[in-house]
């Protein structure tokens, strides 16, 4: 079930409303059932392996926490090993026996043929991840066991998260569903601001993301009819695409769990914004960066430790963010690239302060700032061509077409008009991304969420931009029959 | 609280209000299919004598204003484009809810439909016209295997028609004034010469109609006889009818025959109607104006000597008929205005017209070339002798008396119902612009703009070229 699809817009205030007049020790077994209900509404079939994972991850966490502490290390690692196995084998095992039977080919022998057959499940890398910090956590004892099957089930499949986060700890969403039975819960304006964040995210998804994803699939899929320009164009629409329909999602799914008084994990904080690659770490899934930071990167000895030691600990870091946003080596690739930025960002730290010391380079005005954003911006959307081309081969193509083709009579004769959105959809896109561009200084700048703005602004303003929003929505959102659903990027992962 | 609870109901009304306005703009208004079912909704209860239902071989190919002209029956066309027999079904189904005809007349085109399911863009939007009801539903579910609810809501298909809004989208009727007073016609006003008509009096042996047609030919049956109302089936005649479609028909004449159904297959009998293949199709699957008028003649007879229909004209309750009669007639002489390709014919009927038209006439360049008694038509129609000497602008009839001679400065602009017209002379130059485009066709000759007041609409724009004995030119 999508949040910009129809079955969302009848389930969710269905939801909304029972819970808020429902018994309060009622709460939390309403909102195990509609996230249930919510799961399954997309592959009944999967939901053995949020159960499997809830009850390992749960079982696990009361054993880690009873456990001698000889002990603790091996119930974990156990936990881990039944976790990450089913999420290796439905989500690793085909890239690893495509590169074994190349191997194989190679030699001279037979493939290797995998022994069954299963989707990958929705959601399933976001509540593996979930639930293997909880576990974590607890080995830690930075939080306790949770003893209540219900309220960890709930954790685990909470609805707005479970499909693609944020990645929400146990110290922060276990810790509101304990508290769940002692919650006031109705209040008018966080009601209102949630509402509006949803608001926010469809006109993001629906008007932004969708819209410039015709133009990003035209240009990916037929990158060998297209040079400097329209590759480039495709680039940064693809750039903007992800970062539409990635934040629009966690938008909304801020906004539907801040209407049931849930307050979950910011993902996105205008990562496009960044002067780094340091920053735009910072700024871009936050949820899993921080993830990856504190189980993986802090672990393996973080960056107290020598730089070699350090760059390994980099390097190994966006290698796995990379594997788990896909298994293939584009990914691989990807997450390679982040890490190399990362590590030339480090060394060359000094040196650029050097030369801005020799030309007497102003660092505190807007113009370097900005080059530090334009210049992010584009190892970003750099980054993002492996991300999106459908093979490494299409993304190293595409790359050389885009060094070797230089045609820019195509951003004078119209060309931009030729890569899959006409004049009037162009416009249409323009003054959208001016929209959202608007929204983001605001969060930017004064470090507030659009509803939280909005509330400080004279009625008519606010309403004029909620009606505004919703009428953009209606008339240029991309849906109903004769377009195919265009599903969350993220909900792959 | 109580504040913030009327704060709320007022966004959520303004909201509303937003959306339903939306949904007026952006919703389809095709006038085969949409706009007949919601004019429909319009008629009086209980007025309709006689109903067509059918697809587009019955909006185009079966005038009601004729058979009121001729007989006084008050009848309507409810079809849509492409309309096989399951949507016909329903479409008799909602209308009996409304109405209570004397007679029920099925055009039977569409029996030779083979597929379960067509063109969704053609058929699932003949739906938009039907208020929210059961049949509605059943209609559309018949209709398609997907996006039920898309369908039933309608405005998920048609938000993103932005693109191609026009004055009509935002206008009551589509901007016509007598749109109103529709009874579902379409005419095609186009004209496509064929030598003759197919003979199919050869074909004599039938075929059976697909399974889910024929299964909607019996419910359409079974309805009538439920409702008691007597059911015709018909045939419209078509130039490219094949020998397969006519043993569908044989089919469709010979289950008629079964349940004592009249059967009028007009493909049998198009000499009966006086059809001129060269005159009469707009192509090869429908009558044009002309065409129609025949076959609506013939229905018109046929009807009031078989059924016990009443003559309605003169009454009072029937005014839309009227209107909708003289909407025709006046659409049909405009449509003859347009065809006429000589000068003075074309000039002459302007002289006929009863007061309905304005119209511009510019003379340019050499544009009497003393062959032909220009300036005396011209004169007759009141074009001062000014303009006939020196050339220029002069704008008759309606909205008419002024002049514009060549060699002076002027100008000035009509603002009609559907769009303004400017006129400019500026020494020996002239411009004559309507709806932002020109409408010279001719720098050395007679050129004509045509305004309709009464149907509020452009007739025609034309120039007779002198160089070219006056060749008319559009």
């Amino acid at each position: 079930m999508l949040f910009n699809s129809l079955q969302f817009a009848i389930f969710f205030p269905v939801a909304a409303l029972v819970y808020f007049m429902i018994p309060k020790k009622l709460r939390c077994l309403w909102l195990l059932l509609a996230s249930y209900a919510f799961y399954m509404s997309a592959s009944p079939k999967y939901v053995v392996f949020l159960l499997f994972s809830t009850l390992v991850t749960y079982g696990g966490g009361l054993l880690v926490e009873r456990a001698e502490p000889k002990k603790k290390k091996l119930y974990m690692w156990l936990t881990f090993l039944c976790s990450l196995g089913v999420l290796g084998l439905l989500k690793y095992l085909d890239f690893l026996l495509g590169n074994v039977n190349t191997v194989l080919g190679m030699a001279g022998m037979g493939p290797v043929n995998k022994p069954f057959s299963i989707g990958l499940p929705v959601g399933i890398s976001f509540y593996t991840f979930q639930s293997l910090g909880y576990m974590v956590d607890i080995y830690r004892g930075d939080t306790k066991a949770e003893r209540n099957i219900l309220n960890y089930a709930l954790f685990v499949s909470f609805f707005p998260v479970i499909l693609s986060g944020p990645i929400e700890r146990s110290g922060n969403l276990l810790r509101q569903i304990r508290e769940l039975p002692e919650k006031a819960l109705w209040n008018f304006g966080r009601v209102a601001g949630g509402l509006t964040l949803l608001l926010f995210g469809l006109f993001q998804k629906m008007v932004i993301a969708d819209r410039i994803a015709i133009l990003a699939n035209q240009v990916f899929d037929n990158y060998h009819m297209y040079g400097t320009f329209g590759l480039t164009v495709g680039a940064i629409a693809y750039t903007i695409q992800i970062y539409c329909d990635f934040a629009s999602y966690s938008m909304m799914a801020f906004g539907v769990a801040k209407v049931l008084d849930f307050g979950i994990t910011e993902n996105f904080r205008t990562p496009y914004f960044s002067r780094s690659m340091r920053e735009f770490w910072r700024r871009w899934h936050i949820s899993l960066s921080s993830w990856f930071r504190d189980y993986l990167y802090i672990p393996l000895g973080g960056s107290r430790c020598g730089k070699g030691r350090r760059y390994f600990n980099l390097m190994v870091t966006f290698l796995a963010s990379g594997l788990w946003h896909g298994a293939s080596w584009s990914f691989v690739v990807w997450g390679g690239l982040h890490g190399l930025y990362q590590i030339i960002g480090y060394e060359l730290r000094g040196v650029k302060d050097r030369i801005n010391e020799k030309l007497h380079t102003k660092t505190d005005c807007f113009s370097y700032k900005l080059g530090q954003v334009l210049v992010t911006f584009c190892l970003t959307a750099f980054a993002w061509i492996f991300f999106r081309a459908n093979s490494l081969s299409d993304a190293f193509g595409y790359i050389r077409r885009m060094l070797t083709k230089p045609d820019l009579w195509n951003l004078f004769n119209g060309g931009l008009y030729s890569l899959g959105l006409d004049r009037v959809e162009m416009n249409v896109l323009f003054v959208s991304l001016l929209v959202l561009l608007l929204a983001d200084l605001v969060r930017y700048f004064r470090k507030q969420q659009l509803d939280a703005f909005l509330a400080e602004q004279n009625l008519w303003f606010r309403w004029s931009v909620l009606l505004a929003l919703i009428a953009a929505v209606a008339i240029f959102g991309i849906y109903g029959p004769g377009y195919d659903a265009q599903q969350f990027i993220y909900f792959q992962f | 609280m109580k504040k913030k609870l009327i704060g709320t109901v007022v966004f959520l009304a303004l909201a509303a209000g937003l959306l339903w306005k939306l949904n007026d703009v952006f919703s389809l208004k095709q006038k085969d299919g949409i706009v007949p079912m919601e004019l429909f909704y319009e008629q009086e209860p209980g007025t309709i004598d006689v109903m067509f239902y059918g697809s587009s071989h019955t909006y185009s190919d079966i005038n009601p204003a004729v058979l009121w002209e001729q007989e006084g029956i008050s009848s309507y066309d409810l079809a849509g484009s492409l309309q096989p027999l399951w949507n016909t079904y329903y479409y008799m189904k909602e209308s009996l809810k409304y109405q209570r005809p004397k007679v029920m007349v099925v055009e039977l085109v569409r029996a030779i439909e083979s597929r379960d399911y067509i063109e969704e863009a053609r058929t699932v939007t003949n739906t938009f016209g039907m208020k929210f009801s059961k049949e509605k539903i059943e209609n559309i579910r018949v209709s398609t295997p997907n996006n039920l609810i898309p369908y039933l809501l309608g405005y998920p298909v048609y938000h993103s028609r932005y693109t191609e809004l026009s004055r009509e989208d935002f206008a009551a009727y589509l901007g016509d004034p007598h749109g109103r007073a529709s009874k579902g016609y379409y005419p095609l006003y186009v004209t496509k010469s064929y030598d003759s008509m197919a003979d199919m009096s050869g074909v004599t042996e039938s075929s059976d109609l697909a399974p889910k047609s024929e299964e909607y030919l019996r419910k359409i049956i079974a309805l009538a006889k439920e409702e008691e109302i007597p059911l015709v089936f018909m045939i419209s005649p078509y130039q490219g009818i094949i020998g397969e479609e006519q043993r569908i028909f044989n089919r469709c004449g010979e289950i008629a025959a079964e349940e004592g159904i009249p059967f009028l297959d007009f493909n049998q009998m198009y000499e009966e109607l006086g059809l001129d293949p060269k005159t009469d199709m707009a192509e090869a699957s429908h009558l044009n104006y002309r065409g129609t008028e025949k076959l609506s003649r013939y229905l018109a007879g046929w009807l009031a000597s078989n059924y016990d229909l009443a003559d309605h004209r003169g009454d009072e309750a029937y005014a839309s008929w009227e209107e909708n009669a003289a909407d025709w007639k006046q659409k049909d002489l405009n449509q003859m205005l347009t065809e006429e390709e000589g000068w003075y014919d074309f000039l002459q009927r302007l002289a006929e017209n009863d007061g309905t038209y304005t119209y511009v006439i510019g003379l340019t360049g050499a544009y009497d070339n003393g062959e032909q008694p220009v300036g005396e038509v011209l004169a007759e129609l009141g074009v001062p002798q000014e303009v006939l000497t020196r050339g220029g602008v002069f704008i008759g009839g309606v909205d008419g008396g002024r002049a514009l001679a060549g060699g002076t400065d002027g100008s000035c602009v009509l603002e009609f119902a559907a769009s303004d017209l400017e006129v400019k002379v500026s020494g020996g130059n002239q411009s004559i612009v309507y709806s932002g485009e020109s409408a010279l066709k001719t720098l050395n000759g007679i050129n004509v703009l045509v305004y309709d007041h009464f149907t509020g609409s452009l007739v025609t724009a034309v120039g007779f070229d002198a160089e070219n004995g006056y060749a008319c030119v559009h």
